[in-house]
């Protein structure tokens, strides 16, 4: 299908033709080269990622393992006051960072690891699986953190190497083959009137003779 | 001076009569067989046990896990204040100052459910009114609405005093955990010096006392080494027991592993954790060196002692409290004796029906009993 419809086979038609297809090489260059970019950094985010993803995991496998004991030896009553004992707030930041010319959320926490003694639960009325349960809960939220940050980022670059990538195919497969067809049509239509209007010239000069 | 070796007939006949009720708590082996039933099986088994009663009572709209959970904390309670309302004398005087430790979790629990607003019925349901404060006290304090209020009602209570000076200022960051530890230590205080010099026949008390306060302290130091980096840690060591805050603080500062493995020899803590691996292991070959092997790593890298290794501790210490409950069978000891083996079966019951609730596997939930 062709990318330009109802093109007049002009001079200056020709030359603005030629001038877009100029920016869309340009354009296809640019974005391609952006395009290897962001892949080289979705390559080196990948493995961190992934691994981040592998420690959360590996950290909630933790925390499963603990909540049995812990039900077991405190009761479903103690490990809920245990854990509205705790005081000390996590607070999570959302700022953003410039990567190729994309917005990537960056996520950090503070407070995420506490002092036992800052915790809020008493160290005398409490027992040791309830420490290891609080450790391994912060520990799970540390890594969350880390993967949800990174994880973001790389959804934001995948989706905008997708979009580049319809862009690309899109420049490389129909806008520029068109521009190029619609250049040679406009080319081959001056061609064809030029040799009318010289065959005309050539009558015209014939019968004056 | 063993005034209690001049017995009145009452104190015989409360000592025969706990003996006979510690006779008819669950054995090993029943615990065998309970490791193996499903939940609901576990249910009709305390159904038919001693927990009849507590289990027939409460509605069938509770699922099977919060039923046997809430009738075994029901049935400790009844058990605690059938107990304390027989004992005479000055064994009852004995053995309320030894349990008020469950007012002070209930006093915690209250506070703590007033100030992130639990609901009152939930904080119920884990009441233990073993203490001095009664049910309907503590069915008072649950309907006050700020923590201010409830130290105002605590006015007769024996630690009223350090409840309205550390909440005085009302609610902060960190009140509940100093408050809490304060109560404890003034709980111990308190209780060494009523074993002393207060009342007749306390003494007997003490051993076990002092052995509790160590293991207590032991747990303390590697929790406070593995999540903490507080250079003092004297005040968080309960006086009283056979070593001194002054001996944890050292041990606490100690890196090296000849010097820690010395420390924990001369503190005598080693034997008992080599015991305590030998219980949880089945294993007699394990010796001094395995022991301190195992604590030693898990030091060096900053970590807690494994939870079933404190268990293994635990049956420790309730058997060294039965060994003191023998030799001075008319004393408040086997009362206490009997109570501490109560409150181990109800953990026991909870912690297999939970184990169950999880589905872990009945060799796991073996290690988490103390029997």
């Amino acid at each position: 299908m062709p990318y330009l419809r109802d093109v007049r086979p002009t001079k200056s038609e020709l030359l603005v033709l030629r001038t877009r297809l100029q920016i869309a090489k340009r354009a296809r260059k640019t974005l391609q080269m952006k395009l290897d970019g962001l892949i080289m950094e979705v390559t080196r985010l990948a493995p961190e990622v992934k691994a981040e993803y592998d420690l959360l995991m590996a950290r909630y496998r933790r925390v499963r393992h603990l909540l049995a004991p812990a039900y077991m030896i405190e009761g479903m009553l103690n490990v809920t006051i245990a854990a509205y004992s705790v005081e000390s707030k996590t607070e999570i930041e959302l700022t953003e960072k410039n990567l190729f010319g994309i917005r990537v959320p960056v996520i950090s926490g503070t407070n995420v690891r506490t002092d036992l003694m800052e915790r809020g639960y008493g160290l005398l009325g409490t027992s040791l699986v309830i420490d290891d349960l609080a450790d391994a809960y912060e520990k799970l939220v540390d890594a969350i953190i880390a993967y949800a940050g990174n994880a973001a980022a790389l959804n934001h670059l995948l989706r905008e190497i997708e979009r580049i990538t319809r862009r690309v195919k899109a420049l490389e497969n129909v806008v520029i083959p068109s521009l190029e067809t619609s250049i040679a049509t406009i080319a081959s239509s001056r061609e064809e009137i030029e040799r009318e209007e010289q065959s005309r010239l050539f009558h015209i000069k014939k019968k004056r003779e | 001076m063993h005034h209690y070796l001049v017995t009145p007939s009452s104190y015989r006949y409360i000592c025969t009569r706990i003996g006979l009720r510690k006779k008819s708590l669950i054995t090993p082996e029943q615990y065998n067989r309970l490791l193996n039933m499903e939940l609901s099986q576990l249910l009709r088994f305390i159904g038919e046990s001693g927990y009849d009663e507590e289990v027939h009572t409460l509605s069938s709209a509770f699922s099977e896990i919060e039923r046997i959970e809430q009738a075994l904390t029901r049935n400790l309670a009844n058990t605690y204040r059938n107990i304390l309302s027989i004992a005479p004398g000055a064994l009852h005087e004995m053995a309320e100052r030894y349990f008020t430790r469950y007012d002070i979790e209930n006093i915690m629990l209250i506070l703590r459910g007033c100030q992130f607003q639990i609901p009152p019925e939930r904080i119920r349901a884990v009441l233990i009114p073993a203490g001095v404060l009664t049910p309907a006290q503590l069915d008072h304090l649950l309907i006050l609405r700020t923590i201010r209020e409830i130290s105002e009602h605590l006015s007769s209570w024996p630690y009223a005093g350090v409840v309205s000076r550390v909440i005085s200022e009302g609610y902060r960051r960190g009140l509940f955990a100093s408050l809490e530890n304060e109560l404890y230590l003034q709980y111990y205080e308190n209780l060494i010096a009523d074993a002393r010099f207060g009342i007749r026949g306390g003494d007997v008390i003490l051993p076990h006392l002092r052995f509790e306060i160590d293991i207590q302290n032991i747990r303390n130091v590697f929790r406070l080494r593995a999540g903490s980096r507080m250079a003092d840690i004297t005040p968080y060591m309960i006086p009283g027991g056979y070593l001194t805050p002054e001996d944890f603080q050292r041990l606490y500062t100690v890196s090296d592993r000849e010097a820690f493995v010395s420390e924990l020899s001369r503190a005598g803590i080693i034997s008992i954790l080599t015991e305590a691996l030998r219980n949880l292991r089945c294993d007699a070959s394990i010796c001094e060196t395995d022991a301190a092997d195992v604590v030693w790593r898990r030091w060096a890298a900053r970590k807690t002692p494994l939870y079933t290794v404190m268990l293994a501790v635990n049956t420790m210490l309730l058997h060294h409290l039965d060994g003191l409950a023998r030799r001075h069978p008319f004393s408040v000891l086997p009362i206490i004796s009997y109570m501490e083996h109560k409150r181990y079966e109800v953990a026991n019951l909870r912690a297999i029906a939970r184990g169950k609730q999880f589905g872990v596997s009945p060799d796991f939930i073996r290690q988490h009993l103390v029997m």
